[in-house]
């Protein structure tokens, strides 16, 4: 029983962890209709970059992690501005294949600037915060699902700004939206830099309890995207409670499902929804579109 | 009037047929240079990956991000094929291109129907579980442990000496460019082509099945790729399942949108460029992933068509500065003479049944979410009859268009000939004898204005895939009739002087006419023309329909014409109906219709 239950606070966290980085690719995806396969790459970006603050320029862990968050925004203007505005539009596959190339590029540039060895980035806090029903929970934990919720909330508010407004409406009808004077350039440098910045966000905080090397985020990436796949690409709402589903069979098959299948099992759902309800599981079907 | 000729026709222009004569030179070369053997040999295999890909991306626009798993099929395939049975490549290439052929239909029967994005991230699903079960499946995998492959043969006799792998690997590549080169020139090219540019058309015009032709390239690029990794099995000789992972498979897709995604030139192009550059500049290898991201970037930025399209521009470019490219003027439609639709292959087809049939609509609705666009609509048009369809804007003329052809989902009853259609998809009312025009343009923007009326002719060819890959006589034979007969219909619009344009240079007038050339080139039974004329000037509008309905009244041809213009409509239709607000106002003789006052009041309003 304290194993379940300690199976299903792991599944939690992780599941807010899938849960936001599937936020940040729905986002893009609402607007631009792409999925930015750099997200996962861009993200453990700013992890690196936190632990220069934190290793080579010696600032405290809080301050470090702080300070890479403008260094990724301002990355995250010129990755848009240099790699998706002039594609805006030509259709999906130019800027997909734009993200490719960033993703790419950035493998390669993290491993020549900070190099391909494991770093050790220690978490600021460490041990047990307490225990309940015999399940001990790490401090660092709580950060992470902390983190997370309080990214959710900021979303959340951005949404709901007039920002978000915009957004919303460039996501509905682009044409009608550039129609109303709603600029498509201010929309996706606003939808890129938000993404790759709480992206970026979920880099760091995990970077602790991962090997701090290129690639550190791929497997985070695929199960986010399996997440944001889940909730149809659509909503927060659907992103968050697709990561936290994804983190849930990813947990609990890590621990019950035989080798072979384990990591494909969350996969598995990813392909089954896609070809039963391509609209994802939380998402009502749209009436038809007329030709 | 000039009118090209077959020889100089564009789509031969595809074969590319200098790269496969640059694939056999290498052949003489490769021994001169024997020390890049395994970069050569690399390569190649990336190559043939990519000539598979030339057809799934680069002309059908489907992203797969799953070749790794078919490369992976061919690996082993080889490995096994040669080490427990002793079987020579010619065998492993075969079983290669089947095995792979299969995984690709079993992995693309689902995810095809998806299409898209959704088809990309799929495959990247697929291509992880993919290399997962490459590790479980030890027998054939060797695991995590690995497999080597036997020395290579073919045909019997050694081919393991220095130089030869990277020489086999030419010939193959040679070969198979050359296989592909024939399929893009002829009806596969411009049917992949027609599915990505717009399948509506390819559906509702040329009858072309999209889902088995987009499950039927994927299973070929499946297979292609498949014999690139018996290639790549035979150049580093021992791999494991690590080699097969995501990356492999976008880095294979990425090296073919480098080279240039339309061509096989682009296919050894970005193999070259990807796989030979760093064995010359072995000092850069570390920023190898920075150079090609960048590169990449700068190519998707200005030359979507990759290294060759943008080398390709530039002869292009020069001429167009010197005047050899001469600007596209309006042509008159006057004095043009009227022959028979097509006279050879098209009379053929169109005599085997009746001519002009009727088409009766019964009680047929359309409703998107709670909106009824059309609403329980009536009406019968009689053989051979020039039947008006009117209506204000918004009235559900085009919704209604769109479910007598099957591309929106309707209720009720159509009737083809009094064949019941309502159950048919979209191919298989255009196959009874069905042909359309879209009011907003539907043509295949990147080919020719000849190829877009051949693909109108799709039905008319019986060449089979393997007469086609091999080019057969028989295939030139066909091609040579059904380009002769699309020039014979573009005639009947005026347009055979600018036969071997792009579609997409022609002005919007002229793009409109290319629609009505494909909408008849193959003799359609029932004929039906959504706004054929809107856009353009009111005299040329009622030349073009004018003509239209000359060319059909002579061939027999039913027409449903939409219009606004009503001194169009009462011009040329024998009948016409009415629809306001997704519902049949009225219907009768063109005369008395338009004076009817619920007619006018619709039309501008009740009159206070």
């Amino acid at each position: 029983m304290a194993e379940i239950f300690q199976l299903l606070l792991v599944s939690v966290e992780s599941g807010l962890v899938y849960g936001m980085v599937a936020v940040a690719l729905t986002i893009i995806y609402k607007t631009a209709r792409v999925l930015n396969f750099a997200q996962g790459t861009l993200a453990s970006a700013s992890g690196f970059i936190a632990h220069w603050f934190y290793a080579n320029a010696g600032l405290p862990w809080v301050l470090a992690a702080l300070a890479a968050l403008p260094t990724t925004f301002v990355l995250a203007l010129i990755i848009e501005r240099v790699a998706v505005r002039r594609l805006l539009r030509r259709g999906f596959f130019p800027i997909v294949v734009a993200t490719l190339a960033v993703d790419e590029f950035f493998v390669n540039g993290i491993e020549i600037v900070f190099g391909a060895d494991a770093l050790v980035f220690p978490p600021a806090i460490s041990g047990v915060a307490f225990t309940v029903a015999g399940v001990q929970i790490n401090k660092w934990s709580l950060v992470i699902a902390g983190t997370a919720l309080v990214l959710l909330s900021v979303v959340a508010v951005i949404i709901r700004s007039n920002l978000g407004l915009a957004m919303r409406a460039f996501a509905d009808d682009q044409d009608a939206a550039r129609l109303m004077g709603i600029s498509d350039a201010t929309v996706s440098r606003a939808t890129w830099t938000l993404s790759i910045t709480v992206g970026g966000v979920i880099g760091i905080v995990l970077a602790p309890i991962l090997f701090l090397q290129t690639g550190y985020m791929a497997n985070t990436f695929v199960l986010a995207l399996a997440a944001a796949v889940l909730g149809g690409f659509n909503s927060i709402g659907g992103a968050v409670l697709g990561g936290l589903l994804i983190g849930t069979v990813d947990v609990f098959a890590i621990r019950y499902a035989p080798a072979a299948i384990q990591a494909s099992l969350p996969l598995a759902a990813v392909l089954l929804i896609l070809l039963l309800k391509p609209s994802g599981l939380f998402t009502r079907t749209k009436s038809a579109e007329r030709v | 009037m000039k009118r090209p000729s077959l020889d100089r026709h564009a789509a031969l222009q595809r074969r590319d047929l200098l790269t496969i004569v640059l694939a056999v030179a290498g052949w003489f070369i490769i021994p001169t240079i024997s020390s890049y053997e395994l970069a050569i040999t690399l390569a190649l295999s990336y190559a043939i990956v990519g000539l598979g890909l030339v057809l799934l991306f680069g002309t059908a626009g489907q992203l797969s991000l799953g070749s790794a798993i078919f490369f992976a099929a061919g690996t082993f395939t080889a490995s096994n094929l040669s080490t427990r049975l002793g079987w020579g490549l010619e065998l492993q290439i075969v079983f290669a291109f089947i095995i792979g052929f299969a995984v690709g239909i079993i992995v693309g029967l689902p995810s095809v129907r998806v299409g898209g994005l959704s088809l990309a991230i799929s495959t990247f699903a697929l291509s992880f579980a993919g290399q997962q079960l490459l590790f479980e499946w030890g027998y054939v995998s060797g695991g995590g442990a690995g497999v080597g492959i036997a020395p290579l043969q073919v045909f019997g006799m050694d081919f393991s000496a220095r130089g030869r792998i990277a020489q086999t690997a030419t010939v193959v590549f040679a070969i198979l460019a050359w296989m592909v080169s024939n399929l893009l020139a002829s009806r596969t090219g411009r049917v992949l082509n027609a599915v990505r540019t717009s399948e509506v058309a390819a559906s509702a015009v040329a009858a072309i099945e999209v889902k088995r032709t987009k499950l039927w390239v994927f299973g070929m690029a499946a297979g292609i790729a498949a014999i690139g990794g018996a290639i790549y099995m035979h150049a580093i000789k021992y791999v494991n399942p690590e080699n097969f992972d995501i990356n492999l498979s976008i880095a294979l897709i990425l090296t073919l949108i480098i080279g240039g995604s339309n061509r096989i030139s682009g296919a050894i192009v970005g193999a070259l460029f990807v796989r030979g550059l760093p064995e010359l500049f072995r000092g850069l290898q570390r920023y190898e992933g920075v150079i090609y991201g960048s590169i990449l970037l700068l190519l998707v930025l200005y030359s979507p068509t990759g290294v060759v399209g943008a080398l390709r521009s530039v002869p292009r470019f020069v001429r167009a500065k010197l005047g050899k490219i001469p600007a596209v003027d309006s042509v008159s439609l006057e004095n043009l003479e009227l022959a028979p639709i097509g006279t050879r292959r098209v009379s053929v087809a169109a005599q085997s049944g009746a001519m002009g049939v009727s088409l009766v609509v019964d009680n047929v609705s359309v409703r998107f979410g709670g909106l009824a666009a059309v609403d329980g609509v009536s009406f019968s048009v009689k053989p051979a009859e020039v039947f008006g369809l009117i209506g204000p804007n918004g009235a559900g003329k085009t919704t209604m268009f769109n479910a007598i052809c099957g591309v929106v989902k309707s209720t009720g009853s159509v009737k083809f000939d009094g064949v019941e259609m309502s159950a048919m998809n979209v191919e298989a009312r255009s196959r009874l004898g069905l042909s359309r025009t879209f009011q907003n343009l539907s043509l295949h923007s990147d080919r020719t204005v000849v190829e877009n009326v051949m693909i109108g002719m799709n039905r008319l060819i019986d060449y089979g895939t393997v007469a086609e890959v091999l080019r057969l006589p028989k295939v030139r034979r066909v091609e040579k009739e059904i380009y002769d007969e699309a020039m014979e219909t573009l005639g009947l619009v005026g347009l055979q002087q600018y036969a071997d344009r792009l579609v997409s240079d022609l002005p919007y007038g002229l793009q409109k006419r290319v629609e009505i050339a494909r909408a008849v080139s193959w003799h359609p039974k029932v004929l039906m023309l959504d706004e054929p004329a809107a856009g353009i000037p009111s005299a040329e509008a009622d030349r073009i329909i004018g003509r239209t309905i000359e060319i059909a009244r002579q061939a027999g041809i039913t027409v449903v014409l939409i219009e606004h213009n009503m001194e169009v409509v009462a011009k040329y239709a024998e009948r016409v109906a009415v629809l306001t607000h997704g519902r049949l106002l009225t219907e009768g003789l063109p005369g008395d219709v338009l004076k009817n006052p619920a007619v006018i009041e619709a039309y501008l309003g009740a009159e206070d």
